[in-house]
């Protein structure tokens, strides 16, 4: 206290006030804002699942337990959550494969997050719901044909604890890991070309980009990095999306976002203009730790014209400023 | 060092310090302990300010320690240049990298000595007011008539004055090239005449989606209950890349929104008049489909923020917020008059056609419309 009230009537004290008060708003609210999790949904990229490897009763069981208590057991929505008879499995497949689903608070939009189900689940889930809560075809089906996420090995590896006690076990399990690690590892490769066979199947990546910049650059932003809506609302960034999930955001509309469907948008130019946004962001980022989200150069400039100008105004009055006789 | 620096008389052989004056040369702070009793600013010399020996000899440490900060920097600065090889820096990734270290070090080592030089002002030098008093400026009258005696001697013996033909000629000469930047002003000409009124759509025109030279159908928004799509007029001339000039693509683009019937607004059912003719805002709509320009009202950025859940069309440059299910009335923001709407429907094989032009010019207000 002592040492503040010696210096407050310093020349510099207003501005040390104001500097603290700033940095002080300016990390409450970086505290307090939503912040999205940029962590990767781990999804299979796999093919449509066949009838023999879903089991409904087992979606049935996942729907009651985490979908029906906001969307009702017959999924007609309630208070609290949506009606989903019309929306489509593309929208259910959006919604879990990205974390967004199982929502833990329905009033708040929700950021992407690792998957909470396993694919088995997610499977089964989607079949329960074709059978028995979607009415009709409505809304857009899953499209099983654009690559997912890449496999994570969690998937492939074996429990320790499905294997017998002592050595014998021990030496089953290495085995069993070491063909584990080999399946995984064939299954990255037949996803990654999977994945580059889809990317570089666009050859009109000009289309894409002025599907990209017409349709989507507005609420996404021009490099993906998304931005700010009404009422608090935001659009996601897409960095993290797989081309699946960028199909099915288009297809289905997630939250405030308007549908382009087939109709619209063909798969064909849904093609081109994923790999569009995909290329975009493998660009490599040249804002080192300063990249202000890639906003866009015109906005870079200006904040770095205002506070690269503010620092040498500061430094101009520190040279300049009158020192006093007695002090 | 410190010590030695401000105190070495205890030493009978003072050693030279590097950077300090040689000993027989006097030293500026002594010359300075005298002037403050007589100098003669416009402060008086109880005004001049010395720093106390604690204050100098605290601020040459921090100047000190500027200046080897610097130094760090100005190392840094040749460890980053040679760190990378060239053929690393053509990578973007590790050129961003020796991109920052280059600056960071540079901007260190800079700013490292600026900053000690500013401290050693502050804290070490001493402080008092000089003045040194200009002479009278204005020149005196001998030499202002001596200089306009010359240049009238000058004027005469160039024959400016004596040759009336030649000076004329000269004068008439520059007249054309006085005008010419007045004439030069056409060029900001002709007056728009109804250009600004007027664009490409006209009735039946059929409409692309934006990007593509696919027709738009009513039934390719069958699937979309909350559609959104940007289109331009089915316009295909040779001369521009994309089949119509930038120009007329920015004046004529149009967002195409589907939302279901329940979700209108009573007003879409007021009848309005236009050219003569009167109808309402859902006659110009097909099927649940309505096609509004995307260029906002304000300053003409493409407004096409779209939230289904709320029908808001929000422009990202200035917020402004319309309301797609009620006219485009604006509910929010700088602009001050919807955004215009064009009049839909399908032609015999299904595909959405203009049904004229819009209802008002779109794009931002200019001076001869809407001054209220």
């Amino acid at each position: 206290m002592k040492w503040i009230t010696a210096r407050r009537r310093h020349p510099l004290a207003g501005y040390v006030v104001v500097i603290l008060a700033l940095a002080l708003f300016g990390v409450g609210y970086a505290g307090l804002a939503p912040t999205a999790d940029q962590a990767q949904a781990q999804t299979l990229a796999a093919d449509a699942p066949s009838p023999e490897d879903v089991d409904v009763a087992e979606g049935k069981t996942v729907f009651d337990q985490t979908c029906a208590t906001c969307h009702g057991l017959d999924g007609s929505g309630s208070k609290v959550g949506p009606d989903l008879r019309d929306v489509g499995p593309a929208a259910i497949d959006f919604q879990v494969s990205t974390g967004r689903m199982p929502s833990m608070n329905p009033d708040a939009q929700m950021p992407r997050k690792p998957m909470v189900m396993t694919e088995q689940e997610l499977v089964n889930l989607i079949a329960y719901y074709n059978e028995s809560i979607r009415s009709g075809t409505n809304g857009a089906d899953v499209p099983y044909d654009v690559p997912g996420g890449a496999p994570g090995y969690d998937d492939f590896k074996p429990l320790r604890s499905d294997f017998a006690e002592g050595e014998a076990g021990s030496e089953e399990y290495e085995a069993a890991l070491e063909e584990a690690e080999a399946e995984y590892r064939t299954a990255l490769e037949e996803y990654q070309d999977e994945y580059d066979e889809y990317i570089a199947g666009a050859d009109n990546t000009d289309m894409g980009m002025r599907l990209y910049l017409t349709n989507c650059a507005h609420c996404h932003g021009w490099s993906g990095g998304g931005g700010a809506l009404t009422d608090g609302r935001w659009a996601p960034e897409i960095h993290e999306s797989t081309p699946r999930e960028i199909y099915e955001a288009m297809v289905s509309g997630p939250g405030a976002m308007p549908m382009f469907s087939d109709g619209v948008i063909d798969p064909e130019e849904k093609q081109e203009l994923i790999s569009y946004v995909k290329t975009l962001q493998a660009e490599p980022n040249a804002g080192g730790i300063f990249d202000l989200d890639r906003v866009g150069q015109v906005a870079e400039g200006l904040i770095g014209w205002v506070v690269g100008l503010a620092l040498i105004v500061a430094c101009a009055i520190w040279i300049t400023a009158k020192q006093r006789a007695h002090d | 060092m410190t010590e030695n620096n401000i105190d070495n008389t205890g030493d009978d052989t003072p050693k030279r310090v590097v950077g300090t004056p040689a000993a027989e040369e006097p030293v500026v702070s002594v010359e300075a302990e005298q002037a403050r009793d007589d100098h003669n600013g416009p402060y008086p010399a109880s005004e001049t300010h010395f720093n106390s020996e604690e204050v100098q000899r605290r601020g040459e440490k921090v100047a000190s320690a500027w200046f080897i900060i610097a130094f760090l920097g100005g190392i840094g600065f040749l460890v980053s240049y040679f760190l990378f090889t060239p053929g690393q820096i053509a990578d973007p990734q590790y050129g961003q990298y020796s991109n920052m270290l280059l600056g960071g070090t540079l901007t260190l080592a800079m700013f490292g000595i600026g900053a000690g030089m500013t401290v050693w002002a502050r804290k070490v030098m001493p402080h008092y007011e000089v003045s040194s008093p200009y002479d009278e400026l204005p020149s005196n009258d001998e030499e202002k008539g001596s200089f306009s005696a010359f240049f009238m001697q000058g004027a005469d013996e160039s024959g400016f004055t004596k040759r009336p033909l030649m000076r004329r000629t000269l004068i008439l000469a520059m007249v054309p090239l006085g005008l010419a930047p007045i004439v030069l002003l056409r060029d900001t000409g002709p007056l728009p005449g109804d250009k600004l009124k007027n664009t490409p759509w006209e009735d039946g025109r059929r409409m692309y989606v934006e990007g593509t030279h696919r027709y738009v159908r009513a039934e390719d928004l069958e699937n979309d209950p909350y559609g959104m799509i940007s289109a331009l007029p089915a316009v295909d001339d040779d001369h521009y890349p994309h089949g119509i000039s930038l120009n007329d693509a920015a004046k004529s683009v149009i967002l195409l929104i589907k939302m279901p019937e329940e979700d209108w607004q009573p007003s879409m059912n007021d009848e309005i008049e236009v050219d003569g003719e009167t109808g309402t805002r859902l006659n110009w709509t097909h099927n649940g489909i309505i096609a509004y320009s995307k260029i906002c009202t304000h300053v003409g950025c493409p407004a096409a923020l779209y939230e289904r859940t709320t029908h808001r069309i929000l422009c990202p440059c200035h917020q402004s917020t319309f309301d797609a299910s009620d006219a485009a009335k604006v509910v929010f923001g700088p602009a001050h008059r919807p955004l215009p709407q064009l009049p839909i429907g399908v032609d015999d094989e299904g595909y959405l056609i203009a049904k004229g032009d819009f209802t008002e010019p779109p794009g931002p207000t200019f001076w001869d419309y809407a001054k209220d």
